[in-house]
């Protein structure tokens, strides 16, 4: 009874005056009386991780000590909850914004949920500057955004995520609305083996950082011609909040990054953790993927209801110019072209077309092929654009026709790892094998949002049965194909077709035992036929070590289609020649025939036939993506 | 801890857009602010910044020219904005419809319904040829706002 009546008037004390030091130890025995340290909520808001040694033991994965209140917080919850007890019942200075209930609002939230009478004991906080960023009271929802791959930059290969804060005011655009961003701080001019090494291996800081949403628009969008998919999520405001505040708690804080795994994919899955009760990030898997991501929030409900609520694309420069070309009529594609050939000053070009609305379409269209075809270099940019943008401001406005939202979605492309079981048959013999590739996708995969007609494999080996054992038949440490199709036909909208890969290989077609390292280069070009095919060339170099029949380089010149039958069946057809310079080894063709067929993220069902120097293999596929 | 925390916070008031402060019509953003001058506050974290957008400082102050207040409202936001963005804020102009646009528009403080005559006029007046674009186009549209929008445009 007597301890009630002191927890009472302790209440009272808090109810009536700011806090004092009786008060917080009170708070500070309640929480511990509650175990709170040991809440999983709060090991997640101070990024705790356990040691994989001492399973008790945990240490937090931010960097800062300015994150921790407690000496030894970034190792112990406990003395860490009650450090920010304490500071959040101490009396503010001059500026409430340096207080612990400013700087740590989603901790301080919790607590207020967690400890009965927490929230009117703590002395009242004014958090301006959290309240200019996040502007909760116009805070309306929360996007995921997923930045398409990007083969400039071997960090974004992958694609990118981004978190954005949606506001409920009308005067305000999307590109108005604030967004928070992950990466690593890499130094200019980084040498590139040390960036790939340093990403690979801790050797960079990543940081949380935040900005008006333009900026990311800006630099994926415009510079990088990379199409922003934003997924809105279907939160209720109060996760919206509790989002919203542990995310200002994390700006400008730093983490070790690792390009594989603790990317931008895993952070911002660990962020959206705190608030959907499943599991977004990978926990054994050594790597996370950002479209991974996507997958997983799109089979999730919240409250009964799909987590997705709605999908909008803000297309790339490149494909606004796409769009609008596609809508050109013959005579205005004729007017592109014939303006382009004249170095972009439009004279009587234009005079052939019946009205000014098909005069402005076609100028509205070169804006896009300028700004894409010059992109980098804005003196020549300004130069081409002057004449273009003169000549359109003499026409009328005219109604915009918005842009077409499309069908399909990233999420719904295939996911990016594969298991695959495969049954050859091989001069009379049956071969199983298995196949493991930790990503991405190949010239059969069924995708959206990553260059049409390319590959971008990462990590794929396969083990196949000789004798009475399995042996590595085949590695691939990185893979990339890009066809680099042009959709128009104009000048800028080309470029040759490439491919890279290092690996682990038989280098003939025919041998066994005759597996090499090597390191390959291709070059060549391709074209589209149709709307859903293409045709192409390349020769390949390769590098692999000299043997007895083989000299260090050899070649590979490839004549090829890939055709989509149907959504569900694509068709690659392709026929070579290997040749040996300089060696004993015979020169040699080969064909072969591979098809994919199903269209789900989840499956595929592969058939395939190869045909080396008159010796057949045929090939039945199951992939399972994950 | 507390000065790192002060830096971080400074450089959140720079950048943030304040809607209580008041706009200084007499101060230029490109003279005065740093705007294009790419001023960074220094946070103690590398320059460069792989696949991340490092917003730490593009309206940073320049005290030595200008009080911290009179650089951090809306118009300096907007001042940032066309610097940014003016390769389609004017396309976007010259076409007369367009997101950037319509950005810029309400940083001004301009309500909805006098955009299409505030387009029309800027179209009427628009320099293509100078050098200094965005602040061209910024000191074009204050004047124009001046003249036929002061009261449908609330920072001004």
């Amino acid at each position: 009874m007597r301890a009630f009546l002191h927890i009472f008037l302790l209440f009272l004390a808090g109810w009536l005056t700011p806090a004092t030091g009786a008060t917080h130890k009170h708070f500070q025995q309640q929480a511990s009386q509650q175990q709170l340290y040991q809440s999983p909520y709060w090991h997640a808001l101070l990024h705790y991780k356990k040691s994989r040694i001492h399973k008790q033991r945990v240490k937090s994965e931010l960097l800062d000590p300015e994150f921790f209140l407690a000496k030894d917080g970034a190792i112990n919850p406990e003395t860490e909850l009650l450090a920010t007890i304490e500071a959040i019942l101490s009396q503010p200075g001059d500026d409430h914004n340096a207080h612990a209930s400013c700087r740590f609002i989603a901790r301080t939230h919790w607590l207020e949920q967690q400890l009965p009478g927490f929230a009117q004991a703590r002395p009242a906080t004014k958090c301006e500057l959290f309240e200019q960023w996040a502007q909760p009271e116009q805070l309306d929802s929360v996007s995921l955004v997923f930045a398409s791959g990007y083969l400039g930059n071997p960090a974004s290969f992958y694609g990118h995520i981004l978190l954005k804060l949606n506001s409920s005011n009308p005067s305000k655009t999307y590109l108005q609305h604030q967004s928070l961003n992950y990466g690593a701080a890499v130094p200019d001019q980084e040498n590139p083996v040390a960036y790939i090494i340093k990403g690979l291996f801790g050797g960079y800081q990543s940081t949380f950082s935040y900005g008006e949403f333009y900026k990311n628009s800006l630099t994926y969008g415009e510079h990088e011609l990379r199409d922003l998919w934003e997924y809105q999520l279907n939160l209720t405001d109060g996760e919206v909040l509790q989002l919203t505040y542990h995310a200002w708690e994390l700006i400008g804080r730093h983490h070790t990054y690792y390009f594989l795994k603790e990317n931008c994919a895993f952070r911002m899955a660990q962020l959206l953790e705190l608030i959907i009760d499943a599991r977004l990030k990978p926990d054994l898997q050594p790597w996370a993927m950002p479209i991974s991501v996507f997958h997983a929030l799109s089979v999730i409900e919240q409250h009964g209801q799909p987590l997705i609520s709605a999908i909008k694309l803000h297309p790339s420069r490149q494909h606004r110019f796409y769009q609008k070309y596609q809508q050109l009529n013959a005579a205005q594609k004729q007017a592109v072209a014939a303006i382009i050939q004249n170095d972009f000053k439009v004279h009587s070009l234009l005079d052939p077309l019946p009205s000014p609305e098909q005069q402005a379409q076609v100028l509205e269209a070169l804006f896009d092929y300028v700004e894409f075809a010059y992109l980098g270099e804005p003196e020549i940019i300004q130069q081409k654009k002057q004449g273009l943008l003169q000549t359109r401001l003499m026409l009328p406005v005219l109604p915009q026709a918005p842009f077409p939202q499309p069908e399909q979605f990233p999420h719904q492309s295939t996911r990016p790892s594969m298991w695959q079981l495969q049954a050859s048959s091989k001069s009379d013999k049956f071969i199983p094998s298995m196949r493991f590739r930790a990503a991405y996708y190949d010239l059969l995969t069924a995708q959206t949002g990553q260059p049409p007609f390319s590959g971008l494999g990462m990590f794929d080996v396969t083990l196949a049965r000789e004798g009475q054992r399995f042996v590595i038949q085949q590695f691939e440490l990185l893979r990339i194909e890009q066809m680099n199709l042009s959709t128009t036909g104009l000048p800028a909208d080309s470029g040759f077709a490439w491919k890279v890969a290092i690996g682990y290989r038989p280098l003939t077609r025919n041998c066994s035992d005759c597996r090499h390292l090597y390191a390959e280069g291709g070059l060549g070009k391709a074209i589209r036929f149709q709307e859903h095919g293409i045709v192409y060339a390349l020769l390949d170099g390769r590098l692999h070590p000299a043997g007895e029949q083989l000299n260090l380089v050899s070649a590979v010149g490839r004549l090829g289609a890939i055709i989509d039958i149907h959504p569900g069946w694509r068709s690659q057809l392709e026929l070579g020649w290997n040749t040996y310079a300089l060696s004993n080894h015979q020169s040699y063709g080969w064909y072969r025939w591979h098809n994919r067929f199903g269209q789900s993220p989840d499956w595929d069902i592969r058939l395939s036939l190869d045909n080396t120097q008159n010796a057949t293999r045929w090939s039945l596929s199951y992939s399972r993506y994950w | 801890m507390k000065k790192t925390f002060f830096a971080v916070a400074l450089v959140t008031a720079a950048v943030s857009t304040a809607p209580t402060v008041q706009a200084d019509s007499s101060i230029n953003p490109w003279k005065h602010c740093g705007i294009g001058a790419m001023i960074f506050d220094d946070n103690g974290a590398a320059a460069a910044i792989s696949n991340i957008i490092w917003d730490l400082g593009t309206t940073a102050i320049s005290s030595k020219i200008s009080s911290e207040e009179s650089c951090k409202g809306q118009r300096v936001a907007a001042a940032q904005f066309l610097q940014d963005t003016i390769a389609q804020v004017e396309e976007e102009t010259v076409i007369g419809d367009g997101v950037h646009l319509t950005t810029v528009l309400n940083l001004m403080g301009c309500e909805a319904a006098a955009h299409p005559g505030l387009i029309g006029d800027m179209r009427s007046n628009l320099d293509l040829n100078t050098e200094a674009k965005a602040e061209s186009y910024f000191l074009q549209l204050e004047a124009t706002i001046q003249q036929n929008y002061a009261a449908q445009c609330t920072i001004i």
